[in-house]
């Protein structure tokens, strides 16, 4: 059973410290800054990214006819060339609020909680394919192809591979911090959640700027990221307090990636990138 | 399982709940099993666990994105005919207003959705609730008028006094220059200016002068209406203002003529970042119910009495230069 607050509720502080502190009976939308697209409709017009193809590569909702069954709806595909592998067949989706150009909206102030999620599936026919997430400055991912990770730029970057590994072979999966790739998570062995094929994965990022911990979370399983040892089933946070390592003060954007093999695909049916506005600004 | 061990959770304990437990920077409060706030606990839907959406008329732009197509646009520019209305870098999503070059140009947004033109999607009820809350700034505040708000429907305007609308929300035409500097409106029709707050006027509590508020400094302001002001109800008062704590009273209660008592009916809150949230106090003092006292009527010369309202935005220029208005987040709340 619910709670039920029959006179409202609000996430403000008290009139003492903002004006609507004891009158607002709902959350104040203002509080926190977040970019939520369901895709249960997709145009370049109005849902706030663009979109680069190339050789042919495809995004565009999936046919209700091929939703998952436990889709509700919206499902954005992003499908790679029919003709060109990798780089030059790939697909990508940026942020740009309408601009024909990338566009920075959300602060990683170091100050606020920072968070995102996203859900993805993998096609059943992905055997070597890389799926990047990222929220990065402009730099990153500014063109039209995805190129995969970017090194020494600030921001926070996340990509998954099917393709199987062994020990040492890093293509597994991937996050990256700042200037430097501060560690892999994920089995190395290709066989976790987040890079099997033909099942709905949720990656959710959490940032807690009070004990600054960084929350990476697969499903129900939490990743510790920053050690070189890989996966460690059980590690349940990571504490990241190293300054250097987090993109503090940068204004992001959010990008997805796909590059594979040809005619391979990825479904997005979600993603949330957001922050909290410091409490002078909302 | 309620904790206080970091995240607060209200009902089942699960795995991962147990492992919030570790997070306490920020601690929230989580209801697993979905929160409502339906007036009726027997509602068929208090139980499911979501919130009534109905409750309350929220629209809100944080501007991470702008969607031509959803506003009607008006523009007069008589220079090299370059205005511009965008998206552009920063934190929160900052929609920028560009005016061109000549003297007397301007842009107005007014909020359409998909329709052909801007429809009024609130009209202001004198019985409910209704909050505004705005982030913004202006790259040249002594040669700007502007407005970020509620408008009825103009698309030929010429500023904000002459315009013969109503206005609800910030206006200044312009800000800090000469006898009559910036408004804060709740009501501004035709030439007049019944205004709840004047900056630069010897009623008003907070008096910024020129330089107070810089250039391309982001300033935010919140406008409350409140009409539940119950004889005994306390009113406490807003950081920096305590000469308004209070109670009302029997003598002077809800609906009476003004006086000094602390109605918080229709104040107005300014805040930069040289002050905390600061209660214009010309806004409380001078402003009552719009009811005549003993009825439900209200009058329309004080108040839009079933006036369609839309979310706008407009700049204009008094120089020959290019004039920019950039906001960060528009919000407008109303009570059903």
């Amino acid at each position: 059973m619910s709670t039920n607050y029959e006179k409202g509720f609000n996430n403000l502080p008290n009139l003492k410290n903002h004006p609507a502190g004891d009158y607002m009976g709902g959350d104040w939308p203002s509080k926190f800054n977040i970019i939520f697209d369901d895709f249960t409709s997709f145009d370049t017009a109005s849902n706030g990214w663009r979109v680069g193809t190339n050789a042919g590569s495809t995004v565009a909702l999936v046919p209700t006819s091929q939703f998952d069954s436990r889709t509700a709806n919206g499902v954005l595909r992003m499908t790679q060339s029919a003709s060109t592998a990798s780089t030059n067949g790939s697909c990508v989706l940026a942020w740009s609020g309408g601009n024909a150009t990338n566009t920075e909206t959300i602060e990683f102030t170091g100050n606020e909680p920072f968070f995102w999620q996203i859900r993805y599936k993998f096609g059943a026919t992905c055997t070597d394919a890389s799926f990047g997430f990222n929220m990065s400055e402009d730099a990153v991912m500014d063109g039209t192809k995805y190129e995969g990770i970017e090194f020494l730029v600030p921001g926070f970057q996340c990509q998954f591979n099917p393709k199987i590994g062994t020990g040492s072979d890093p293509s597994g999966s991937w996050f990256k911090s700042n200037a430097a790739v501060i560690g892999a998570f994920g089995h190395w062995d290709g066989k976790d959640d987040a890079t099997v094929v033909d099942q709905f994965n949720v990656l959710t990022f959490y940032y807690d700027p009070k004990r600054e911990f960084m929350v990476y979370q697969i499903n129900d399983r939490r990743y510790e990221s920053k050690s070189s040892g890989g996966f460690q089933d059980g590690m349940d946070f990571q504490i990241d307090s190293a300054p250097s390592s987090q993109p503090t003060g940068k204004t992001l954007l959010p990008t997805i990636g796909f590059s594979a093999g040809t005619g391979q695909f990825i479904d997005i049916d979600y993603v949330m990138v957001g922050c909290q506005r410091p409490e002078e600004l909302f | 399982m309620a904790s206080r061990d970091g995240n607060v959770i209200f009902g089942r304990t699960s795995a991962v709940g147990e492992v919030n437990k570790k997070i306490t920077g920020n601690a929230g409060v989580s209801f697993p099993d979905g929160i409502s706030n339906f007036v009726k606990k027997d509602h068929p839907l208090s139980k499911i666990g979501i919130l009534d959406e109905s409750k309350y008329i929220v629209w809100h732009d944080d501007f991470n994105k702008y969607v031509s197509g959803h506003w009607e646009k008006t523009v007069v520019e008589a220079g090299s005919g370059d205005h511009s209305v965008g998206v552009i870098n920063g934190s929160g999503g900052l929609l920028e207003i560009a005016t061109d070059n000549a003297n007397n140009d301007r842009v107005l947004l007014q909020y359409k959705g998909n329709a052909s033109q801007a429809v009024g999607s609130f009209i202001m009820d004198p019985k409910k609730k209704t909050y505004m809350a705005m982030r913004f700034k202006c790259d040249n505040w002594q040669t700007c008028a502007l407005h970020v708000g509620l408008m009825r429907r103009k698309t030929d305007f010429n500023g904000l006094l002459s315009q013969g609308g109503t206005i609800q929300g910030l206006g200044i035409d312009p800000l800090f220059t000469g006898s009559e500097p910036a408004m804060f409106a709740f009501m501004g029709t035709g030439t007049g200016l019944p205004l709840n707050c004047v900056f630069g006027t010897t009623s008003s509590g907070f008096l910024p002068t020129a330089g107070d508020i810089t250039n391309d400094e982001f300033i935010e302001m919140i406008f409350v209406y409140d009409p539940n002001r119950n004889v005994g109800r306390s009113i406490p008062s807003p950081k920096n203002i305590d000469t308004f704590l209070g109670n009302v009273s029997a003598a002077n209660p809800a609906g009476q003529l003004n006086t000094t008592q602390t109605y918080l009916h229709k104040p107005v809150y300014f805040r930069d970042s040289a002050r905390g949230w600061t209660g214009c106090s010309a806004s409380v003092g001078s402003s009552d119910l719009p009811f005549t006292p003993g009825t439900d009527t209200v009058n329309p010369a004080t108040w839009p009495d079933g006036v369609n309202l839309m979310p706008t935005m407009m700049i204009r220029n008094s120089t020959a230069a290019i004039s920019k208005l950039t906001v960060d987040y528009l919000t407008i709340v109303q009570e059903r």
